[in-house]
């Protein structure tokens, strides 16, 4: 059997469980991704790397939207707001990824990130409504979640993680969206950013020795997220959220654990 | 590119982008004309509903 084959029949299941995980969760799977990418191509830049991570991103992204958007979960204004506020920030995102030293941000964001892990395993609902940010007291929502947003397209892109796993309790705790509706928005919204940070990627040449890697993983992921889709119309909201504290809390500890 | 600058941008940047992204969404969102009402629309003659039965 050739590498590529045998690579293929790896990297094509691990694909497909990072799709149907982080359709689920409503992040595009690429802070599950970073780690696993991390750990198999050890010679890799980091640029590399996040490159392939976004690009997967972007198509986990595309095609759990896809699902969303026929259910009819996606808050259009919301997502639309959104994402006009977050693609500069992607851009910066992936520019100051040259300057910033991996080694002190990585822990510091792995502390954020468990922290806010346990906060949410905690109280998985906290005192959540089912609104949108354009329902009443929507003026002061839609502000929120357009600057919020910014920042959170700014860090993901910095990281590599598509953003998700920040963005969906972003919607959940600081504008009050419901957790279905949140999952669906936010995926919607990483769609763009994810491409968006791709194209800078492409465009800065830092994209084009993981092109193979990130073909394969994208056949598993793109048949992965309308199983994650599917999954979360069946699985209480308390019990999506438990499940992204828990990926959050992976991803403080790997990001904690590089510091040793 | 200057790495202090794109520092400076990604600290303020966002903030401004994302508050101009929302006050262009909020002028570009349908509103009511002023003096509307909320009320439905009178019946037309004909539509007498005798409601003492």
């Amino acid at each position: 059997m050739s590498p590529e084959l045998i690579q293929f029949f790896i990297l094509v299941p691990i694909g497909f469980a990072i799709g149907a995980f982080g359709t689920l969760v409503g992040a595009g799977g690429g802070s599950l991704l970073v780690p696993v990418l991390l750990l198999m191509m050890p010679h890799e830049s980091p640029a590399t790397l996040t490159s392939i991570s976004l690009a997967v991103v972007f198509f986990n992204a595309y095609s759990g939207t896809v699902a969303y958007m026929r259910m009819g979960r996606i808050d259009y204004r919301a997502g639309m707001l959104f994402t006009a506020a977050g693609v500069p920030g992607a851009i910066l995102g992936v520019l100051l990824v040259h300057l910033v030293p991996r080694a002190l941000f990585d822990p510091l964001f792995g502390i954020l990130l468990l922290a806010m892990g346990i906060w949410l395993t905690s109280d998985p609902l906290g005192r959540s409504l089912t609104q949108s940010p354009a329902d009443a007291d929507g003026e002061s929502h839609s502000l929120l979640g357009s600057i919020g947003s910014a920042y959170i397209a700014l860090l993901s892109s910095l990281l590599g993680i598509g953003g998700g796993i920040i963005h969906v309790p972003f919607l959940i705790r600081g504008l009050k969206m419901s957790p279905h509706a949140a999952t669906a928005t936010s995926h919607f919204v990483l769609t763009f950013m994810a491409l968006t940070a791709t194209i800078t990627h492409i465009l800065l040449g830092e994209f084009h020795e993981g092109i193979n890697t990130t073909l394969m993983l994208a056949v598993g992921v793109m048949m992965g997220a309308p199983l994650g889709a599917a999954l979360s119309s069946k699985i209480g909201g308390s019990l999506i959220v438990r499940s992204l504290a828990f990926a959050l809390s992976l991803v403080g500890l790997r990001l904690i654990w590089r510091m040793f | 590119m200057n790495p202090t600058l794109l520092v400076v941008a990604a600290l303020i940047f966002p903030a401004l982008w994302g508050w101009f992204v929302y006050w262009q969404f909020e002028r570009l969102r349908p509103r009511r004309p002023t003096g509307a009402s909320t009320a439905p629309p009178p019946v037309e003659s004909g539509g007498f509903i005798d409601f003492q039965i």
